[in-house]
C-alpha cells in the first residue's frame, strides 16, 4: 500500500500507550490511531449494543478508499466476533492496485 | 338430575402465556446466533401465537385465572415486540457506513502521538481502514 502512495490504518477504541504496545509487540508496520471515545467508530455507525446489556463494541470492519476518497470496497461485519477474511481483504486491494 | 355445565378449562390461556415466555425469554438466550438477533422471527411467531391463545383463552372462558394468563401474555409479548423495536433500530450512521461512496473525515492520534487525518491521502494513494477490537 505505502508503494502506492497510500496507507494502511488501523482504529480502535485503545489509548495510544495501548496501541503502541500493540505496534511494538506484533511489529507492525502501519499506523493504529486511537479513537477513544469511540468518536469515530460512532460516525461511521460501528458501534453495536450488546443487547444483553454488555456494553458497547465496536463492530469489525474494512473500508478500501481509493486515491479519490471514494469507497472501492467495505465489509462490516455483522457480528463482533465475525472478523473479516484477510484473504478477501487482499484480493480487494490487488484489484483497486492493478 | 342437573348436570353441572362444563366450563372450558383455562389451559389454553396458561399454554398460551407458556408459548409467550418460551418465545420472549430464548430471544435472549439465543442471541449469539445471528439469525436469532437479525431477525427474532421464530421468537415474534411464538409470542404472537401465544398471545393470540391466551386471549383465546379468556374469550372462551372469563376468569381470574385466564385473565392472569392473558395479562402476563401480553406483558410478556409486548415487552419482547418493545425491546425489539428499540434493539433493531438502525441509527443513521450505521446506513452511511454501508452505503455511502464518501466517508467521514477524521484526524487521531497515531500511537505515537502524532495526528493523522483520512483525507491527507486523497489524491496520493489509496487507503484500508481497518476498524478493530482491540481491547475495549
Amino acid at each position: 500500500m505505502k508503494d502506492a502512495g497510500g496507507a494502511v490504518i488501523a482504529v480502535s477504541a485503545d489509548s495510544t500507550k495501548d496501541s503502541k504496545k500493540v505496534v511494538e509487540r506484533y511489529k507492525i508496520p502501519f499506523d493504529i490511531v486511537s479513537d477513544e471515545g469511540a468518536k469515530v467508530i460512532k460516525q461511521y455507525g460501528l458501534l453495536f449494543h450488546e443487547p444483553m446489556g454488555r456494553g458497547e463494541i465496536a463492530l469489525p470492519a474494512n473500508f478500501l478508499i481509493d486515491k479519490n476518497g471514494k469507497v472501492a470496497w467495505r465489509y462490516i461485519s455483522s457480528h463482533v466476533q465475525l472478523r473479516v477474511d484477510p484473504a478477501e481483504t487482499m484480493a480487494e486491494i490487488e484489484k483497486l492496485l492493478k | 338430575m342437573d348436570q353441572p355445565i362444563k366450563k372450558p378449562s383455562i389451559k389454553l390461556s396458561v399454554y398460551g402465556m407458556i408459548v409467550t415466555a418460551v418465545g420472549g425469554v430464548s430471544y435472549f438466550l439465543l442471541t449469539d446466533i445471528p439469525f436469532i438477533r437479525n431477525t427474532a422471527a421464530p421468537n415474534i411467531a411464538l409470542v404472537v401465537v401465544g398471545m393470540a391463545m391466551a386471549v383465546w383463552g379468556v374469550v372462551k372462558r372469563r376468569s381470574k385465572g385466564t385473565i392472569i394468563a392473558a395479562g402476563v401474555s401480553a406483558f410478556v409479548g409486548l415487552g419482547l415486540i418493545g425491546s425489539l423495536t428499540i434493539l433493531m433500530k438502525l441509527p443513521e450512521a450505521e446506513a452511511i457506513a454501508r452505503t455511502s461512496d464518501l466517508l467521514p473525515d477524521f484526524t487521531l492520534p497515531n500511537q505515537d502521538g502524532v495526528p493523522v487525518t483520512l483525507s491527507s491521502y486523497k489524491g496520493k494513494g489509496p487507503v484500508l481502514l481497518v476498524f478493530y477490537r482491540g481491547h475495549w
